[in-house]
């Protein structure tokens, strides 16, 4: 895709060296992946253009783990994703993670349920088919149905992580992994349960806590929170002006605070809750 | 009396006295501290401070660029360290996860003994007690975060938020390694539980992802402190640059510094030096308000305060000068003023006793003047009496001068024989002559005579009766002579009174009378002779007709003697009254008042 050399200071002005061009003048930095991060990553591209014309920033979802194939696959300039790359699947050193903002995520469910929390112990419990009526857990008298996110989707790998301990969903999976597909089919199920970045979170879905914490910035930063994941940028080829200068973007301020006003937790407030 | 300086000395003066009272005001700046040490050290400061300054910038940047050097080299240890720190828990966690694999297959193996379980357990522990405290120790210690002025550093070579990117992956790794940490004991615990198989699906399904995960995010951070290598060779080129900067801005710093040096002390010495130099130029173009700026305490300044001394002591002399000037004007004024008052006649003069010149020249004029004074009393006194004689004299011309005109006419009218009434000094030649023209008129025939003819008849007359009678007539004719003598003489002086005259001219009249008879005597017996004279008398008439203007010639020069004299006296008189009026021009009176002079010493 790129055929430019390293050369010249990372970008921090107003214009850029064409290095990553396909076709007339424009160079155009190709994002895909998490679903999580599209919104911002969106945002960020378009603001970007808005600072430096003459770059182009596609972003496009995917899931996590399309985004890490086409980054090493060179389909695309950064991979959005919200899990790791491992290292076994992806053993290109020159894989470089660019940690943009921390996701929060939360379990949804069906404003119809009209509970507030579950216990870890009732997530794996219901995910894993052993519960199939909200009564059992104190709702009403319903079924539940568990919306399952395809394998790609890193959401799901981070559910099974660090809410599931590791253990495998049961039940009919959706067969493309877009968080508003996970959204609408929570919204338009009686009786269903899911999980979705926070950012997308809207009326018609009911956010729950994980053991009574909810997924708030302060829980998070306390540790209190569990569901929750490092939003990451891969590239691979480093040193192409217009995506370092772009992935220097998404660290500024101006990108941070923006993510902040989206749901994300801005970079920051994770680095001082580590400090301490 | 006025020099041609004298004008400028004096305004000089003017300014000078304007000056004292208007104290100058001091425009200048506060003085410079250095003024108060001598210029020798100050000397020595301005040389040693410069060099000063250059040996602190140039021990500086030396310093500095050892601190680079060394901030630069520890640098690369501490990450060279890191780095071998992160890739040995890499090496941890890869040898966990066989580890954990080989555990798992000893526990499947059919006779698992639980000692080897617990040493391979023991051996997962032990790398993960290593592991977790060697990235524990990397997070608190090796961070960026921790090394404020590295992560400065990175940011001004162009790589901000470093130190930020580097926190977070390092909580990544640590997030990581604690969830497979928990997965790894939760396995390990199934093991010794005995639920191998569930010890195996826990493996597969949390610990290999997280074990992965864990792996990744650290590769993801040593890549990064691999990354950091080149970073910082963008930061040290950039601090070498700085430190470029930083010593040619020194350099910069240590000329302007060494300039503002100079520039003080040259302030101290040049400028003030240039002030005095003004001072003079002002004094020598007249200006002696003029005084050098007394600053401080070195040598520039006693030779400030010594020229302000000098200038001083000659504003003095000036003044001294002037007032003694006016003193002399003053004088001068006076004696002027007394010269012109003795022009004008007033012999009062102050008496001036100074002993400048003035007053020598004044008591010298004062002295002449007494002396010419007192010559005028003097004249004055002489003139009285010399008016007077003019009078006399005029006087006395002008009763000559009458007689003499009474005279010449009585000699026309009066007969021969006719006696004198009162004598006169033409008298006798006049009788004489008439005499000689009454012998002469007896005869009638106008012969001529010879004068030795007539002399011996005049012989022979004589020898008879004329001798005698001439005799007698000859002694009167000398007593008239003698009188007339003394007339003359008494005409002449002026203290012989009238009664001299009276008393000569009855002895001449009676003289004159004997003379009378003697000549009626004589001419009895002259008659008969006469007759015979006659003709040779008519003769003699003739010849002394040719003489007989001779007495009338010697009236009118008597008269026009006479006449000169009065001329003469008239003009003495009319000169002396002029002397007189003069002389009275002369106070006398008041100098009379004040008749010494002090004479000059």
């Amino acid at each position: 895709m790129s055929c430019g050399t390293l050369g010249g200071s990372p970008g921090s002005t107003g214009t850029l060296p064409s290095q990553n061009t396909r076709g007339g003048n424009t160079a155009l930095v190709h994002i895909a992946g998490s679903t999580a991060l599209l919104p911002l990553a969106a945002k960020a591209a378009n603001l970007f253009h808005q600072h430096y014309p003459d770059v182009q920033v596609e972003a496009q979802g995917g899931g996590s783990v399309i985004g890490l194939r086409a980054v090493v696959n060179h389909q695309a300039d950064i991979g959005d994703s919200d899990i790791y790359a491992d290292p076994v699947l992806y053993p290109d050193p020159n894989l470089t993670d660019h940690i943009v903002c921390v996701g929060a995520f939360t379990l949804i469910v069906d404003p119809q349920v009209g509970i507030t929390s579950l216990t870890t112990q009732q997530i794996i419990a219901i995910f894993t088919g052993k519960i199939t009526n909200w009564k059992e857990v104190g709702g009403p008298d319903l079924h539940i149905k568990p919306v399952i996110r395809p394998n790609t989707s890193g959401t799901r790998i981070l559910f099974r992580k660090y809410v599931l301990g590791g253990l495998k969903e049961s039940g009919p999976t959706l067969t493309s992994d877009s968080s508003t597909a996970v959204l609408d089919a929570v919204a338009h199920t009686p009786g269903a349960i899911g999980y979705v970045t926070t950012t997308l979170v809207n009326p018609t879905v009911k956010a729950i806590g994980i053991d009574g914490v909810s997924a708030t910035e302060h829980n998070i930063q306390s540790g209190k929170y569990k569901f929750w994941g490092y939003e990451h940028m891969y590239t691979l080829d480093n040193g192409i002006d217009a995506t370092t200068a772009f992935l220097d973007f998404m660290q500024s301020a101006q990108i941070q605070q923006l993510a902040q006003k989206l749901g994300y937790i801005p970079v920051t407030a994770i680095q001082i809750a580590q400090q301490r | 009396m006025r020099f041609p300086q004298q004008h400028t000395l004096d305004r000089a003066f003017h300014r000078h006295e304007a000056g004292k009272m208007t104290e100058k005001p001091s425009s200048r700046r506060t003085p410079n501290p250095l003024i108060h040490v001598p210029i020798a050290p100050r000397l020595v400061l301005g040389f040693l401070l410069p060099a000063l300054i250059a040996a602190l910038v140039a021990g500086i940047i030396g310093l500095q660029s050892a601190q680079l050097l060394s901030q630069e080299s520890s640098f690369y240890q501490q990450l060279f360290q890191s780095y071998a720190a992160l890739t040995t828990g890499n090496n941890f966690l890869e040898l966990m996860d066989v580890q954990v694999h080989a555990t798992l297959n000893d526990a499947l193996a059919p006779h698992a003994s639980q000692e080897q379980l617990t040493a391979d357990q023991k051996a997962v522990q032990g790398l993960a007690t290593r592991y977790d405290t060697l990235l524990r120790g990397y997070v608190q210690h090796d961070l960026l975060a921790h090394h404020p002025e590295q992560s400065a550093l990175f940011d001004q070579a162009g790589h901000p938020g470093l130190a930020g990117q580097q926190s977070l992956l390092a909580s990544s790794a640590l997030r990581t390694w604690e969830v497979y940490g928990q997965a790894q004991e939760l396995v390990l615990q199934d093991l010794l539980d005995g639920q191998v198989q569930a010890a195996q699906m826990l493996e597969r399904a949390q610990g290999e992802p997280t074990s992965a995960d864990a792996l990744s995010a650290l590769r993801q951070l040593i890549q990064f402190d691999g990354r950091l290598t080149s970073f910082v060779q963008d930061a040290t080129t950039l601090q070498e640059r700085n430190q470029l900067i930083l010593t040619l801005v020194a350099v910069v710093l240590v000329l302007v510094a060494i300039g503002v040096i100079g520039r003080l002390i040259y302030g101290t010495l040049v400028r003030r030096l240039r002030q005095l130099q003004r001072v003079a130029q002002a004094v020598q173009e007249g200006d002696l308000t003029s005084r050098a700026t007394v600053d401080g305490r070195d040598e520039i300044t006693e030779v400030a305060a010594s020229v302000n001394t000098m200038l001083d002591t000659i504003v003095g002399l000036l003044e001294e000068t002037s007032r003694q000037r006016d003193a002399l004007v003053q004088a001068a004024t006076r004696l002027f003023s007394d010269i012109r008052l003795a022009n004008g006649g007033e012999f009062e003069v102050s008496a001036a006793v100074n002993k400048d010149p003035i007053g020598m020249l004044g008591n010298a004029f004062q002295f002449t003047v007494g002396r010419f004074r007192r010559f005028v009393v003097r004249t004055q006194k002489t003139i009285e009496p010399l008016e007077v004689l003019a009078q006399q004299e005029l006087e006395l011309a002008t009763t000559f001068l009458a007689t003499t005109r009474t005279l010449a006419h009585a000699s026309h009218m009066t007969p021969p024989s006719t006696p004198f009434p009162s004598g006169a000094s033409g008298q006798t030649t006049g009788e004489v002559k008439r005499s000689l023209r009454q012998e002469g008129e007896g005869r009638t025939a106008p012969v001529l005579i010879s004068p030795e003819r007539l002399r011996a008849r005049v012989q022979l007359l004589s020898r008879q009766h004329v001798e005698h009678q001439g005799e007698t007539v000859l002694h009167l004719v000398e007593q008239i002579a003698q009188h007339a003598q003394q007339m003359v003489s008494a005409t002449r002086s002026r203290n012989i009174a009238g009664t001299h005259t009276a008393e000569a001219e009855g002895t001449l009249e009676m003289l004159l009378r004997q003379l009378s008879m003697e000549v009626q005597t004589s001419h009895q017996h002259l008659r008969q002779q006469l007759a015979e004279m006659e003709g040779m008398l008519t003769q003699l008439a003739i010849s002394s007709n040719m003489i007989a203007g001779q007495p009338q010639e010697l009236a009118r020069l008597t008269e026009g003697f006479a006449q000169e004299v009065t001329t003469r006296a008239q003009q003495l008189r009319v000169l002396t009254q002029e002397l007189r009026a003069n002389l009275s021009l002369f106070r006398l009176d008041e100098l009379e008042r004040r008749p010494s002079f002090s004479t000059p010493t």
